[in-house]
């Protein structure tokens, strides 16, 4: 035996095989069909994989496995060879299965299928809605992909004022499933949007494994964050889109159906404001006919009782009529600077309903009581500056003023 | 830009209210004026939120890992 050769124990040779396969080989993908499958304690995955020259042992745990094995499927593994500790066997430690093959990947996705509907996952009542007005949107989705530059597209088309975060992942092959349930865990955890849309294009069953996956299934359904999926083109289906709480039928129809169309909501907007200016207009020639009808009693009080208290019913009904109107005065001022801020969106509408404003004014000054005046009904005037109401307010001697519509009468009072 | 003080589903909820208050009636004019007023501010905000805010896009710079850690 050569003295320089490097001397192990058994332990120290297995283990320095593992970290040298681990950093120089690395995870792999191979493909070759599945032999021997089974499953040991119901926790360890074991099978063969082969071609026809050759056979891999392969290890993995069943938690892991997301997807129907059989013995004769074509398969495609991502895996790290490995010796085992203990037994220092040689085998490929599994990361990722994928299967090949139409067959293979229908029967996966039937049995799935069921499976998952078995367990209620595509039922109506899980469903959530999605908020009327979204202000974050997660998009998973693959960077260069057609479908990411749809869904953006449509998003600034349909609606503006949004922040989409974009998580990058892989949308097919090897390890696929995983980054897209990483981007589930991080809108989840971290990074909390109001609706997740997932989504890509269209392909063939192997393309779309991926939706079709139990894992991308499961972070679907377990997101608390109400999630869009479409995938591909109206025909294609993914288990993801069953499990969606929206189910699109392709990338922009998933943007479509998360976010609501500004020309819509512009023009609900211009239709409630108009509506609230009709009603408005209701308010105040109700309240017109109404001071009309107050006024119209007040005048005929005045005549019934013209002997007695005349002068004082006239103050306090022009004291009615100045407040009345000073109330709609400023109503009238500050709806005037709404309706020329609003006239854009009102258009002609406003004008008409600020005429009527300026008619009701015009009204309610053409029947204030002050008016009276110019009738020929006077207000007389204590010289203490008091309006005289009753004769006791006076006494012989005093002097007094009679204020007549176009001027003041000043008088001695000889007699009482 | 600047963050708007409420949503704009808020703002949209809140003119909705007032248009559905005017149209069962029964309002006297000191509190329709005002609310008046509030509708057509609301209602111009909006507006303009809609013709001016834009969209914005962020990409996540983490990496999301494609292999089961051992």
């Amino acid at each position: 035996m050569k003295t320089d050769t490097k001397f192990y124990t058994v332990s120290e040779f297995v283990q320095f095989l593992r970290g040298f396969l681990a950093t120089n080989v690395g995870p792999v993908s191979i493909q070759g069909e599945v032999t021997g499958f089974r499953v040991s304690n119901d926790r360890f995955v074991w099978f063969d994989i082969k071609d026809e020259g050759s056979v891999l042992n392969c290890f993995m745990l069943k938690n892991e496995l997301m997807t129907v094995l059989e013995d004769g499927m074509e398969i495609k593994i991502l895996a790290t060879p490995q010796l085992f500790a203990k037994s220092g066997k040689f085998h490929m430690r599994i990361h990722a299965v994928e299967l090949i093959g139409e067959g293979a990947l229908q029967k996966a996705y039937e049995q799935l299928k069921q499976k998952l509907n078995a367990e209620g996952l595509f039922a109506e009542e899980r469903k959530r809605s999605i908020p009327r007005f979204p202000e974050t949107i997660g998009l998973i989705t693959s960077s260069d992909a057609a479908a990411y530059t749809d869904v953006v597209r449509i998003l600034n088309n349909r609606w503006s004022g949004l922040r989409i975060v974009h998580a990058p992942v892989k949308v097919q092959g090897l390890g696929a499933p995983n980054t897209i349930v990483s981007a589930f865990s991080y809108f989840n955890t971290q990074e909390n949007v109001d609706v997740i849309i997932l989504t890509r294009g269209g392909g063939s069953l192997e393309d779309l494994q991926a939706f079709n996956s139990e894992e991308v299934a499961r972070a679907v359904a377990g997101s608390a964050i109400p999630v869009i999926c479409g995938v591909g083109h109206e025909r294609d289906v993914s288990l993801a889109e069953f499990v969606a709480d929206v189910r699109a039928s392709t990338p922009s129809n998933a943007a479509e159906r998360a976010v609501p169309d500004k020309k819509e909501i512009a023009y609900r907007i211009s239709r409630m404001a108009r509506s609230v200016v009709g009603d408005l207009d209701t308010v105040v020639s109700r309240l017109q006919s109404d001071t009309v009808s107050l006024l119209a009693r007040g005048q005929s009080r005045i005549e019934e009782k013209m002997q007695g208290g005349f002068v004082r019913v006239n103050a306090s009904i022009s004291r009615i009529a100045t407040y009345i109107e000073g109330r709609v005065a400023r109503g009238t001022m500050r709806i005037e600077n709404h309706v020329r801020a609003l006239e854009e969106v009102l258009q002609g509408n406003i004008r008409r309903h600020n005429d009527n404003l300026h008619a009701s004014i015009r009204l309610l000054k053409n029947i204030n009581p002050t008016n009276l005046l110019k009738r020929g009904y006077a207000l007389a005037w204590s010289s203490k500056g008091r309006l005289i109401t009753s004769v006791k307010d006076v006494t012989v001697g005093e002097s007094m003023r009679t204020q007549l519509a176009d001027g003041d009468i000043e008088s001695t009072i000889t007699k009482r | 830009m600047a963050e708007s003080k409420q949503s704009f589903g808020k703002q949209f909820s809140e003119l909705e209210k007032i248009v559905e208050e005017f149209e069962e009636g029964n309002i006297d004019l000191e509190a329709s004026l005002e609310k008046f007023e509030k509708a057509l501010t609301l209602a111009s905000e909006l507006q303009k939120r809609l013709k001016t805010v834009e969209n914005k896009v962020e990409t996540i710079k983490k990496k999301f890992k494609d292999v089961i850690d051992e």
